[in-house]
Order: C-alpha cells, then structure tokens, then sequence
C-alpha cells in the first residue's frame, strides 16, 4: 500500500469515527446525573360521624444516570409518611438499553406496563385525583389495599418494548415482559412463609380473606377455620426473590394516535402459591382521548384468581373500572371520576363486596408541574372523603 | 487531485449529521414533543434543565412513553434548541422557580406552538445572520 492510499485510508477510517460519533453526540451531552421525581402533601378528611382528618405526606425522588448515549440507569425511591407509619419503597431501578431504532430492553424493578395508571398516571403531579382509581391500592407493589383489584404493580424481570410508526398519525406500541410474578400473603395455607405478628407490619399483604358457608359474610378475623374458603392475599413486586419456579408472563399491545387516542390491551398471567398450582391471571382495557381541553382517561380489568376449596380448586374473578373526564379551562381543571368494583362471589358467599366511588375535584395549576387539587368523593358505601393536594413535579 | 476531493468529502460527513442545527429536526421534534409528553401529562418548559439535562430525561422518557430513537433524538434537538447549556439563574426565574400564572403555562399546546414558531424563526434567523457575517466577511 502506497502512501497515497494510506492516507486516504487513514482519512476514511477517521471520517466514519467522527461521522458515527457526531450521530451520537450532535446534541449538547447529555448530563451524566439527574435528579427528578415528584413530592406531595395532602389533608383527607371523613364525613362519617367519627370525623377523622390526616395530613400524609410524600417524596419520590427519582435518580438518572446516563451510562452511555444507549444506556441509561434510573431509579425512584418513595417515601411516604401516613399517620404512625412511614413507608418507603424502591418503585423501580432499571438498567435501560436504548441501542437500537424501534426496540428497547429493560431489565431490573420496573413498573410493570399493566394498563395506563400505574405506568404511567399515578405520580401525584401527573394524577388529575389525590387518589388513585378503586381499581388500584395506593402502595406500591404489595397487596392491593381496601379492596382494590390490584396495587401499582411493579416488579423485578426483564422487558422489551417496541414501537411501529403505522403512518404520520399512528402508531403501534407493544410491550412484553417476564418477571418474579405475585406470591401468596405469608400465614395463609398457599404460603410457607410465617405471618409476622404485627398485622401492620406485614404490610404489604393485606390479610387472608375467609368465605364460610355460614349466613354470615366473609370474615378477616372472625371465621369458622374448618367451614372457611381461604382467598389467599395475593403480593406483587414484594421481594427480589421468587417463591416458585414460575415467573409472571404479560404484554400489552397498543394502538395510539398523536396525542389524542390511546387504545392499549394489556394481560399477564402468574402462578402465586409455593407449589406452582394456582393461577392469577389478569386483563385490561385502558382507552384515552383528548381533545382541545378534554381528557378522557378510562380503565377495566377483569381478574381470575385460583383458589384452592377442600380438594378441588375453583376460580375467583373479579373485575372493575373507572371513567374520568377533565377540562382545562385557563388555570383550572375540574375533574369527575366515576370507579367501581362489582361485587365478587365466591362458594356461593360473597367474597368482596361492591364498591364505587364518585370523585369530583378541582385543580388550580400553579405551574405545568404544580397543581393544587380539591376534591370531595363520594362513596355510597362508607363515608365520603375530602381531599386537599399540592403535588409537585421536578 | 480526484483523491484530495474524496478525502474532503469523507471529512465533511459528520457535519452533514448535525443534525441538532436543523431547523426541521427541531420543528420535528416539538411536534413529537407535544404529541408525546402531553398524553399524560403537562407540558414542561425547556427553560426548567440545562440542554444536558433534558438529554438524560428524554431518554427516561423515552422508556416510559415507548417513542423511537429518532424521536427522541429529534426531541433532544428541541429542547437543545430552547434551553440553557448551563445551569444558571434564568432557569429558577423562568423554569419553575416562580409561581406566577402565565397563560401560556397553562395551555400546552398553545405554548407548544409559539415555542416552536419561536425555535424555528430564531433558528432561521441565526443561520440567516450567520450566512449575512460569513458573506460580509
């Protein structure tokens, strides 16, 4: 090779580095840490007759570390103060790699792609509500609270995303993923985990439900052990470890337009109990659409739970979803949210009892990430809650 | 000779991929912007970070709203475009450290469209001016 060559070797060998390199870096660097989240402080107040009021408090500060311009760490902690109890929780910490034009892969603690609210809705800058829908307990992981269906799921696995831009308007959004998968509450038969003395404490389960055949309905503490269906409570993202050799397998598949429609299916299916017997699974529709200052946010999921009755197992569904609308007019927002939670039998008892819930508010925004909400819910039946919110998004 | 232009034009490859002084890549990338960010939430003013900042957060983002890379590329341009490269005090004044109501603050998509009007016209106009010195010059 003669020195002509060589050069123009050299010099194209040095032109594609560079060309592939100013790809990467044509922006201003990026930051190698930032540190985001989002924070609130609520007032609740009852209208039942034993009138109760609480100030709860939050902080989630999330934490991003850019490894490369194709990796990305990120990682949100939430701490929670709620009457004695104060909580703190790894909402997800995930390794990002963003190598590659339509895909993506994720692995670590995420918050698992189940519907839109979770994912997505549920920081209290981005919730139109101070609360969540009934659908979803207020914990992170854990067991769903009150009655809810399920908590805001967030679990350890892997998973891969992928988008297709159908034409200029719309597009398709997949998203699969494997994870560690629920476990049954500690203490209940399904489980070989002890119950911790303190119910409190074993937070995040909530306790085993019991269905007897008695006139009465289910019972938490007061059931006859021998004539009882134990509905075990049901924990989702509560530790790194698995209690069986199956793992949560799920996917949710998506067609959205621009920022206004947004139609996602999304399903999992898991194995709960110790012995890989008994099947949780779950489905969700969550449609939203926008228009001017209209937004329409809506959920259902429909959820079948195996429970084991003397020897046979039978199956527990449940099911529930909630409609919420809101219009921005200049800095306030009203909003009304309608959920509800169908009664659910089990053994010819009732096993969950209906719940719904009417929730109107209104939101004063300070700033594009700081709202002031005031909200009154209505729930037919229990006693109705005011809610006071400042949330901030930084 | 023939080799002296080859080699100039495999040297002029990586201008032709800054890609962030594109006017178009930066009008593209407020329309994602805005098509994207607002599906779940407000819209927030690129004066809030640094332009390295936003980087990292619209990788974030990326994850959580599913976009490509080129999109996120092209919203990188944007909020390259707007904001500040380095920390300083605009961004307290004219991000979020001030809570005095601005209209546009409260509507998105307008805000969306005069900062985009706004990234175009001042990108034009620096390549314009640019091109008016290197002439003059």
């Amino acid at each position: 090779m003669n020195t002509a060559k060589l050069r123009l070797f050299c010099a194209t060998i040095f032109g594609l580095i560079v060309s592939q390199s100013s790809a990467q870096v044509g922006l201003t660097p990026s930051s190698s840490t930032v540190f985001a989240g989002y924070a609130s402080v609520s007032y609740e107040a009852a209208t039942d007759t034993d009138f109760k009021n609480d100030f709860t408090a939050s902080f989630s500060p999330v934490f991003l570390y850019d490894l490369s311009d194709d990796f990305l760490f990120e990682s949100e902690l939430e701490f929670g103060l709620s009457g004695e109890i104060t909580t703190t929780s790894l909402e997800y910490a995930q390794i990002d790699y963003l190598g590659f034009e339509n895909w993506q892969i994720i692995a670590g603690k995420f918050l698992v792609p189940f519907g839109l609210f979770g994912e997505r809705t549920h920081p209290s800058w981005i919730n139109k509500l101070p609360t969540s829908p009934l659908l979803y307990g207020h914990a992170h992981g854990g067991v769903a609270e009150g009655g809810a269906l399920l908590p805001i799921l967030s679990d350890a696995g892997v998973m891969t995303r992928y988008k297709k831009n159908l034409n200029n308007r719309w597009s398709l959004d997949f998203t699969g993923w494997v994870s560690q998968g629920p476990r049954a509450a500690p203490g209940s038969e399904d489980s070989h985990e002890e119950e911790p003395d303190d119910h409190e404490e074993a937070a995040p389960f909530v306790q085993t439900r019991y269905v007897t055949n008695s006139s009465s309905r289910l019972g938490e503490d007061d059931h006859d052990e021998e004539a009882a269906s134990e509905i075990p409570g049901v924990g989702f993202g509560v530790a790194f470890s698995d209690n069986n050799s199956n793992k949560m397998i799920g996917a949710r598949l998506g067609l959205v337009s621009g920022p206004t429609f947004e139609a996602f299916v999304s399903g999992f299916h898991a194995r709960y109990d110790d012995e890989d017997n008994l099947d949780v699974v779950a489905t969700n529709l969550a449609i939203e659409y926008r228009s001017g200052q209209w937004d329409f946010k809506s959920e259902g999921i429909l959820m079948w739970q195996d429970v084991v009755r003397g020897d046979e197992i039978e199956v527990l569904n449940r099911s529930g979803f909630y409609l919420q609308l809101a219009r921005r007019r200049g800095a306030f927002e009203p909003v009304v949210r309608w959920s509800q939670i169908p009664e659910s039998s089990f053994n010819g008892q009732i096993a969950f009892e209906e719940k719904s819930e009417i929730s109107f508010g209104i939101n004063y925004w300070l700033q594009p990430s700081i709202p002031l909400k005031i909200s009154y819910h209505a729930d037919f039946d229990s006693e109705d809650h005011i809610y006071v919110q400042w949330a901030y998004g930084f | 000779m023939k080799k002296t232009f080859l080699t100039l034009a495999i040297l002029l490859i990586p201008a032709l991929n800054a890609q962030s002084q594109d006017p178009s890549a930066i009008s593209t990338g407020a329309e994602l912007w805005a098509a994207n960010c607002t599906r779940c939430h407000s819209a927030r003013s690129p004066m809030e970070r640094t332009a390295s900042e936003w980087k990292t957060i619209v990788n974030h983002m990326r994850v959580r709203a599913n976009l490509t890379k080129s999109e996120a590329f092209a919203i990188s341009a944007y909020f390259d475009a707007l904001a500040p490269k380095t920390a300083s005090l605009d961004i307290q004044s004219e991000g979020r450290g001030i809570f005095v109501p601005t209209h546009t603050s409260f509507v998105p998509f307008i805000a969306h469209k005069q900062l985009q009007f706004a990234s175009t016209k001042s990108v034009a106009e620096d390549h314009t001016t640019n091109a008016t010195n290197e002439s003059n010059e």
